[in-house]
Parts: structure tokens; sequence; C-alpha cells
């Protein structure tokens, strides 16, 4: 659906902000893109809709290289394409009706009947029917961003990009935001490309992501993967940041691994199953149990010790992913 | 002088207001006009703006800066030939109208590109980021925005006129200015001075009041 070919942008004679980035998001995906502030991160998705030209590489939206698309075709193209913004971006000039009519008015493509009837339904799945004619500095920021939301899906595009359209909120509109970005993906097969710095947001509504380092792509993968066995440094500090850890733990005797349960597994008494009859001395070093956007985790640090280690071991072994690390 | 308000010759004065109102409307709408567009380019062809471009960004602010730089009673002087060529005297209200657009349009401009600057630029890019025409983003997306601030700068500017219409009293455009100069102080009439002050300052009050009140109406929260 998004294809990035070696796309590179530079300004002025600065250090690339994009170096050389190739991704793909498959049609209905959740895909994020992770990073510190400064990595690239909005040029990037800016790219995608050409707000921002390449200096090099090339953009393919359906197949198709939109590169070099001027005047006509990219409007065009910018209409298949909404896209929201952490600071919502929304007209305090106009109501929420008319800020959400006004894609439809400027493509002029929809009889003043229809447009109406297409406002009252999106207020309606935003769940802002009540306020269609206040004005944006009525609204909190939750509710702003829900404006923003309709008013990117009011030309009907396949595609919506997010440049950190949480970031302004508090946890719980956090949540209540990806719940409905969640819930659009699913309904309509909205294919959404989004950018954030909260892992938390990666971790709860994409279903891939790519963690972008100083305008480079250093870790790319299914959420689960990357979350639970981060191979890049950034990508541990950002999980790191997340979940306000610091690395472990306690100390005890025994071998000392990691076990890694996802999906169906993770939610069964694995690690009575691994010990039941045997004499085992199990301590939890330190653990994560979560659920990424479909997909219970389990993972746990244990000192396994006693007589019948190894063939406790042996049974996590056929039952998770193991991993022994030093003692 | 037996009294107070004795040099005062009332038709005199309501003519002069009446010549001040003038000149004020006239120019005021006609600086409206070239400024808006003058304010406008300025902002698109500005730095990382829709228009961006250098060359033609330079060009337009040396022009601002030039005409904004000269002091009103050197531009009265110097503007006497453009004037006479384009209407055909120097003198009046009529005469006072092509210097008083040149002095104030530039620094409306000035104020207006100021006004399209304060918009955020989270929203023209929402706007553009909806396939709008550059055109459609300054019509429906950055004066609609931006309406407050070029109303407030309007009012600035309207003010600013007042004392420039004063000032072209000296090079015969009469007027309350011109009064307040051949009477007040040329005659040492005190009385005049006052009451063409007064004249002035509650014109400019009155301005400055119905400029609040629209940039109220115009201000959505
Ligand atoms: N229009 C621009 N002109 C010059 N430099 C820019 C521009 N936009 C972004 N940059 C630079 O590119 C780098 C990446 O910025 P950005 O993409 O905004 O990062 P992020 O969104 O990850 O915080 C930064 O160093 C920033 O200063
Ligand atoms: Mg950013």
């Amino acid at each position: 659906m998004i294809e990035l070919q070696d796309v590179h942008k530079r300004f002025g004679g600065e250090a690339a902000a994009v170096a050389g980035v190739s991704l793909t998001v498959a049609r209905g995906e959740i895909f994020g893109v992770i990073g510190r502030s400064g990595a690239g991160k909005s040029t990037l998705i800016r790219l995608v809709n050409l707000l921002e030209r390449p200096s090099a590489g090339r953009v393919l939206i359906d197949g198709q290289d939109v590169t070099a698309l001027e005047g006509e075709g990219l409007r065009a193209l910018r209409r298949r394409i909404g896209m929201i913004f952490q600071q919502f971006g929304l007209l305090g000039s106009r109501s929420v009706a008319e800020n959400v009519a006004l894609p439809m008015k400027l493509a002029g493509d929809r009889s003043g009947a229809e447009i109406k009837a297409r406002v009252a339904a999106l207020l309606e799945r935003v769940g802002l029917a009540d306020h269609a004619r206040k004005y944006p500095a009525q609204l909190s920021g939750g509710q702003k961003q829900r404006v923003g939301i309709a008013r990117a899906l009011a030309t009907d595009p396949a595609i919506l990009l997010c440049d950190e359209a949480t970031s302004a909120l508090d946890p719980e509109t956090t949540r209540s935001i990806l719940a409905l970005l969640d819930g659009l993906n699913r309904e309509l097969g909205l294919t959404i490309l989004l950018i954030t710095h909260e892992m938390d947001v990666v971790r709860d509504i994409c279903d891939r992501v790519a963690v972008l380092d100083r305008g480079r792509v250093v870790e790319i993968g299914a959420v689960a993967d990357l979350f639970l066995k981060p191979s890049h440094p950034v990508t541990r500090a950002l999980i790191a940041e997340a979940e306000h850890r610091e690395t472990p733990v306690r100390q005890a005797g025994g071998r000392r691994v990691r076990v890694t349960l996802t999906g169906a597994a993770a939610e069964t008494p694995f690690l009575t199953e691994a010990t039941r009859g045997l004499e085992v001395d199990l301590t939890i070093l330190d653990g994560r149990i979560g659920r990424t956007r479909d997909r219970p985790y389990s993972q746990l640090l244990l000192a396994v010790g006693g007589r019948d280690a190894e063939q406790a071991l042996a049974r996590l072994a056929a039952c998770a992913e193991l991993e022994e690390l030093a003692a | 002088m037996s009294g107070w308000f004795v040099n005062i010759d009332w038709r005199d004065l309501g003519q002069a207001t009446l010549d001040t109102l003038a000149m004020l409307g006239g120019s005021l709408l006609l600086t409206l006009l070239l400024g808006l567009p003058l304010g406008v380019l300025l902002f698109l062809t500005g730095r990382r703006q829709l228009l961006a471009n250098r060359a033609a960004n330079a060009l337009l602010a040396a022009i601002v800066n030039l005409l904004r730089s000269v002091p009103f009673v050197i531009l009265l002087i110097v503007m006497i030939p453009l004037t006479v060529l384009l209407v055909g005297t120097s003198l009046g209200v009529a005469g006072a109208i092509p210097p008083l657009v040149v002095g104030a349009a530039p620094f409306f401009a000035r104020l207006v590109e100021t006004a399209l600057r304060e918009v955020d630029r989270n929203t023209v890019e929402a706007v553009q980021a909806m396939g709008a025409t550059t055109r459609q983003i300054v019509f429906r997306a950055l004066l609609p925005e931006a309406t407050p601030g070029i109303i407030a700068a309007a009012t600035v500017t309207a003010a600013a006129l007042v004392s420039f219409t004063a000032m072209a009293g000296v090079v015969g455009a009469g007027g309350l200015g011109d009064l307040a100069i051949r009477f007040g102080y040329q005659r040492f009439q005190t009385d005049v001075m006052v009451v063409t002050v007064a004249a002035l300052l509650l014109l400019v009050q009155l301005l400055q009041t119905a400029g609040d009140r629209l940039v109220l109406h115009f201000t959505r929260r």
C-alpha cells in the first residue's frame, strides 16, 4: 500500500533528516515508526503525502510511483491519504462541522446535501454528534483530535497518516483515541501509518513497527518480536522508558533463563505445568506480562535450581522460547 | 481674547473634518486593497512557505523597507510629480491620497505578514494535506484564520493614517491637520489647536473601538 524505496531527505547543508529508508506498509495494517525526537519521524511521514519531497529515492502508493506527482495529480493523491497531527491542525475560525466539511468542499465533487450527511455520519462515528456547531477552542484535546480524525476521513481515504497524534493528550484520552483508530482500521480496513516516540502506543495498536534513529531504520518487525526481543540499543532504551524500569533484578542461585510466550500459550499455567512432580526451586527475578495489539505475552526471567532443574527447563523449552543467560 | 473658542469658525472645522474623513476613507481603502496582497506575497514567498522564493521575497522586502524608512514628510514632497501624474493635482484631498497610500500600504503589508505567521503551521499543513491548491489554502485557510489579526492590523494602520493626514495638511491637503497648523500653530490660536487635536483624538478612539469590536467578533472562542 505504501512503499518507500531508499528515500533520503536533506534540508540544506545539514545532516540528512531521513537517510535511506526502505519500508513497506501492507494494506489494512497499522504500522508504527518510533524514534526519539529529532530522529526524522515527521519528515519521514510527510514524505508519504509529499508535503516533503524526497531528495532521493521513490515513494509508491498502491504500486504507483508518486514521487514526481505535481498539480492535480498530487492533490488527487492527497485526497486518498488522510493525515492527523499532534497539534490537531483545526481551523479555529470554522465550526466542528465546517472543519469536517472542508476537505469535501475543496475537492468539489460532492453536493451540499451529500456533504452534510457525510459530516453528520463522520461526527457520529467519532462520538461528536452533539458538538457539530462548536468551535475548536471550545473542545478538549481529545475532542479536537476526534474532529481531526473525522476530517481526515472525509474524502474517504484508504490511508491515514498520524504524526504524533496522541502526544499532546493525557494517557486516558490517548487510549480512547487509539481505540478509535483501532476500530476504524478493523471496520474500514484503513491502512494506518503512525509515528510516535511512545512505545506504549506501538504496543497497543501497531501490527508492525520500525525503529528510526538519525534518519535510518535500525530495527523493524512484528511488534511482539521487537518488543520482547529488542536487538538495537535505541529500541531497548525506548522500551525501558515505557516500562519505567532499570535493568533488573533480584539475585538467586541456579540457572538463569528468560522464558517468552506469546499468543494463547502465554495465558496457560506454564510454570506449574513445567514443574509438576519435580523438585525444583523457581525464583521469578523479573517479568513482563501484557498484550500487544492482539497477542498476549508473558516474559519471565527465572532462576531455576534444585535436583530436577534440567527436566523443568526441558519442559519449559517445549512450550516456550527459552534463552539461557549467564549466571 | 474674550474667552475660549472665539477663533473657531465652526463651518471651517466641519469642512476640515469632512476633508480628513475623505482622506482617511479613500487612503485606508486603497491601503487595504494594495497592502493585503502585498502582505500575503511577502508571507508566501518567505522561507519554508508555500511559494518560497528567495529573490522575490528579498525584492518585496526591500521595497517595503525602503518605503517604510522614508519619513512621511519627505515622501509627501518627493511624490509630488507622481501624485500630479496620478490624480492631476498634488493639492487637496485627492492630492493627499497617493502619498498616504504609498506611506501606509507597506506598513500594513508587514503587519499582515506578521498576522499570517501567527497562523498555526499544522493548520496550513492539514489543509495542504487535504489536497488544497495554493489559492484555496490562502483564501480558505490562511486569510480566515488570520482575520482577527488582519483587522487589528487595519485598525493600527487606520490610526497611523489619521496622523499622516494631519501631516499631509502641511503641504496643502486641507483637513484637521491643516487647520491645526495654519491657525493653531502659525497664528497662536491655542483653542483651534485644542479643538482640532480633540477631533483627531476622537477619530482615533472611534477607529480603535470599532476595530476592537470587529476583532472580538471574528475571534471564535
Ligand atoms: N523544514 C525543515 N528545514 C530544515 N530542517 C528540518 C526541517 N524539518 C525538519 N528538519 C530537521 O530534520 C531533523 C528531523 O526532524 P523531524 O523529522 O521533525 O524529527 P522528529 O519528528 O523525529 O522529531 C531535525 O534535525 C530537524 O531540525
Ligand atoms: Mg515530529
